[in-house]
């Protein structure tokens, strides 16, 4: 069973933890998360349960871990477990079993959650708590586990996944830690189970972090399953999944949630296909690298290394760039913009594994110099490679300091690893009209670097506007449509009235030409394949709030409305908790609604149903497993050379996948300009030859008259 | 040098009959372009194509990305099919039909990298070759040395531009980036082919026709 213990908290005076090891233990290492016994009575706790399953279907990922504590001590404990959550991630469910009967969570306002929990605790009597700490950590509070007893918990979250180049990535922290000082290990067993699920057909499913240790099972084109169960895996790195979906053509993809009676909810996906991937140019780059201090933890100075070193060999000869290594000052490479020669991209390595991290993160004065190397000539990309960890009073200088950027010139912002101050690399890429994307400390360089030049290289379309015609959309998010990057699909989330076709279009420029798409998209009467889109739409308004309100006023005019989002769909913020508490009876007692009991109940009955789709499918590929029969004349393809020992007729075959999908969305495809190298094309009679055709054909009616004789004759 | 047989056919409804295909194939293109939804359906996709809708294969001429694409495709058709059908009704349906399944199997095969492909244009080319190659045949047998010269040099310019695109990717007219055009020169140069085939067939395979109804299989011929 697998055993998770702490060191001594040196932070929480008054608390006691745990800091036992296991004498003999085959094998330990960090993992996701802490668990400490809290609230001043010590203990010690292990987890004896540790899953998650994975559901990925269309890009959403739900998350749902399943752990069991046990109280390895004579006297009752408090547990308190902090877990890291990935990136965008949104906590949709916290359950506790309660006299072996599940408790779903309700979502109230923080402050008050705190105070129900405490009355509880006081009484000695069983309540769960769940708040989100910060932007990236949530905490768990589990109050009482008695003596020698075993309290089984569960977590839900919901999540987008980044799609890069039409690869989808999944993380499963594990490496980050979420108290520094306190060093959590995991000891024997961890199992994740990963159904993927696409309406576009999936190419490749890999694990860039645990190529080894996945089973990765391909039930269908659109189906596949990856499953790791490892006692003596590598777990001190995050766990992560790609996987490869082929959309070869620019368009859009659209999923709805509706209840009847009620307005409805739409997911609606933009992405750039291959057809694109002939327009390109040259580029000048300067790639700013964070030196700071805060680099040193969870290997962040290396991973941006790594990853800053692929970016930089894959640079065209055609391309230029600069390299500047900052901390509480920017130390520029060539101080010049350079060929990116193979002498110049081996001496920007060297300069890049010669750097340590040390210092402050002052990031202002190495944007400041970047900007120097704009040329009118071409665009200039600043690409910063950092966590993001500054000073909160640097941020609204940034602002200003993006604002004021040279007009030919874009921010990118790569953060490497869990612990990155998201919020700010998003809004310096995102307000300059740049991109962030971020690296796991267990992911593929050279694939994210170069998926990554792609979509600098290759600007789709800006100045986006949509128009769904007649039909009545409202309160879409992002309010403003991003650039569409090739390789970075754009997400609109939004709610519609009624039901219906839409006759939309999709405005913008692309290469400074106008584009003008339009389709029809029908929007259903009733939807329930998709329940978790509404909580995806709930959540992204409640970022933006909080983002556009860090950027202003402060938050004291959001908060009454994140409150209200928080509780009404059921998800977690920093101003709203789940609380677990006994019985019904208790959460009538303080007024609280039962709605995440019923839209939970709602997404579970979903989710059977696409476990019952993916069950079928995995029984389909199954049946198609086995021998088979002889055909003598017939040439059978097989992995195995046949020889003596292994006569064909009794070679398995694995069958080939069949697309047993059923549409649970809708696509368009667009036709946008590009090289007749890239994939969607069409027989274009260009004006001056189709006038000289038609010119061509009149002259042979005219001059080469029918000879009437003759066919009087 | 005198014709040897009627060159145009005098029935209406056997010039009805040549012009039929290149009628059908303009009306369904106008009509479906109206639902962008089927012409998504009915496109060259290469995904769903192998995954068995090989129907696609056929209906894919019809569709367009766009009024632009579908005006000029379906003038050009109509204009080359009424004017090759007058000249040739039954090698205009041959040159339809060799080019409606050449072209998306040598795309198919051939250019892999190609995942979408819409439009007329590769029939608009085995038109163009056809009628090209049939009056050039014409004006040679009637000794009018002009026309054969305009004739010809009209073709020479066609496959030089065909040769252009395919060999360089670019096309010659129109700035491809505008986003107006997106051209596949395998699919003209195979519609090219196609047209060039269908001419040669041999005497009588045509339905150039006397008023009578009677084929009249030396119509080239001398």
């Amino acid at each position: 069973m697998p055993k998770w213990f702490s060191a001594p908290p040196k932070w929480a005076g008054g608390l006691v933890a745990m800091a036992l090891a296991v004498a003999g233990a085959s094998s330990s290492s960090r993992a996701a998360g802490l668990l400490i016994a809290d609230g001043g009575q010590g203990g010690v706790l292990t987890i004896k349960e540790h899953s998650a399953h994975v559901t990925i279907n269309n890009g959403v990922a739900v998350t749902e871990v399943t752990q069991v504590f046990v109280n390895t001590e004579d006297r009752q404990v408090e547990a308190l477990y902090t877990f890291p959550v990935p990136r965008g991630a949104s906590v949709a469910n916290f359950s506790m079993w309660i006299n072996g009967k599940e408790m779903t969570g309700e979502v109230v306002e923080k402050q008050r959650a705190r105070q129900i929990y405490n009355s509880y605790k006081e009484r000695r009597r069983d309540p769960g708590l769940l708040e989100q700490v910060d932007y990236r950590t949530f905490e768990m509070r589990v109050f009482p586990i008695a003596p020698r007893a075993e309290q089984k918990v569960q977590v839900t979250y919901y999540q987008e996944l980044d799609f890069d180049h039409d690869w989808a990535t999944y993380v499963y922290p594990l490496a980050t830690q979420t108290r520094k000082s306190i060093d959590s290990k995991a000891d024997g067993k961890f199992a994740l189970t990963v159904d993927v699920k696409s309406e576009i057909p999936i190419v490749e499913l890999k694990s860039p972090s645990h190529t080894k240790d996945f089973a990765i099972a391909q039930h269908t084109a659109t189906y596949e399953q990856a499953s790791l169960e490892t006692k003596t895996g590598d777990l001190s790195k995050d766990v992560v999944l790609a996987y490869h979906v082929s959309r070869p053509h620019t368009g859009i993809d659209l999923i709805t949630s509706k209840q009847k009676g009620e307005d409805g909810y739409f997911s609606l996906t933009l992405t750039a296909g291959e057809e694109l991937a002939a327009m390109k140019s040259a580029m000048d780059y300067v790639f700013v690298l964070d030196i700071s201090g805060s680099m040193n933890d969870d290997g962040k100075l290396e991973s941006s290394q790594k990853s800053l070193s692929a970016f930089i060999t894959s640079l065209s000869p055609d391309d230029r760039f600069e390299v500047i290594a900052f901390n509480n000052q920017p130390r520029p490479l060539f101080k010049q913009l350079m060929a990116a020669t193979d002498d110049a991209k081996k001496q920007a390595t060297d300069f890049l594994t010669s750097q340590e991290a040390r210092g402050g993160t002052i990031l202002a004065p190495a944007i400041t110099a970047a900007y120097k190397y704009d040329d009118a000539a071409k665009p200039l990309n600043v690409v910063i490679m950092s966590d993001g960890l500054t000073e909160q009073g640097e941020r609204a200088g940034l602002a200003k300091l993006i604002a004021d950027r040279p007009g030919n010139s874009r921010v990118f912002t790569v953060g490497v690893g869990n612990d990155v101050n998201r919020g700010l690399l998003e809004s310096i890429a995102n307000d300059s009209g740049g991109l962030a994307a971020f690296i796991s400390r267990g992911d593929d360089f050279t694939r994210q670097a170069q998926a990554f030049q792609r979509k600098l290289q290759r600007p789709v379309a800006t100045d986006l506007a949509l128009d769904f015609g007649d039909m009545k959309v409202y309160d879409v998010e992002p309010l403003k449509m991003p650039n569409l990057f090739h390789g970075q699909p754009v997400r609109v989330y939004g709610r519609y009235k009624g039901d219906g076709t839409s006759n939309f279009k999709l405005a913008g420029k692309v290469m400074g030409h106008d584009l003008v798409q339009k389709g029809e998209l029908a929007f259903p009467k009733a939807d329930d394949a998709n329940p978790e889109i509404e909580r995806m739409w709930a959540w992204h308004r409640v970022d933006r709030l909080l983002k556009e309100a860090d950027n202003t006023n402060g938050r004291s005019d959001v908060t009454g409305e994140i409150v209200r989002l928080g509780e009404g769909y059921s998800i977690a913020t920093e101003y709203t908790s789940f609380i677990v508490l006994e019985n019904d009876g208790e959460y009538q007692r303080w007024k609280i609604d039962r709605k995440n009991a019923l839209r939970t109940e709602r997404d579970r009955a979903s989710q059977q149903r696409t476990a019952d789709t993916l069950a079928k499918l995995r029984e389909k590929a199954a049946v198609a497993i086995g021998p088979v029969e002889a055909t003598p004349n017939k040439q059978i393809a097989m992995d195995v050379v046949p020889n003596a020992a292994q006569p064909s007729v009794s070679t398995p075959v694995q069958p080939k996948p069949t697309d047993t999908r059923r549409p649970t969305g809708q696509s368009y495809d667009f036709s946008l300009p590009g090289g007749s190298s890239g994939s969607g094309g069409g027989g274009a009679i260009d004006p001056v030859t189709a006038i000289f055709a038609i010119g061509m054909a009149v002259v042979s009616i005219v001059v080469f008259k029918p000879r009437r004789a003759e066919g009087r004759s | 040098m005198r014709p040897h047989a009627p060159m145009f056919t005098t029935s209406t409804a056997r010039r009805f009959i040549g012009a039929l295909p290149s009628l059908l194939l303009a009306a369904m293109a106008l009509v479906i372009a109206r639902w962008p939804a089927m012409e998504q359906s009915w496109q060259f996709d290469r995904t769903r194509i192998l995954a068995g809708q090989w129907y696609r294969l056929l209906l894919c001429h019809v569709t367009h990305f766009g009024v632009s694409h579908l005006v000029w495709d379906v003038a050009v058709l109509l204009g080359l099919g009424s004017a090759a059908s007058l000249v040739d009704g039954k090698k205009t349906w041959v040159a339809i039909l060799l080019s409606m399944a050449a072209i998306p199997i040598l795309i198919l095969v051939g250019q892999p990298s190609l995942q979408t492909y819409r439009g007329l244009s590769g029939i608009d080319c085995a038109l163009f070759a056809l009628l090209a190659m049939l009056l050039l045949d014409q004006s040679l047998r009637d000794g009018r040395r002009m026309a054969a010269r305009i004739v010809g040099l009209g073709l020479i310019g066609f496959i030089a531009k065909t040769g252009y695109e395919f060999l360089t990717g670019h096309t010659l007219f129109v700035d491809q980036s505008a986003g107006a055009f997106v051209p596949v020169p395998l699919a003209h140069a195979v519609g090219a082919v196609c047209g060039v085939i269908a001419s040669r067939l041999p005497h009588g395979s045509g339905i150039s026709l006397n008023s009578n109804g009677t084929a009249t299989s030396c119509v080239f011929s001398g």
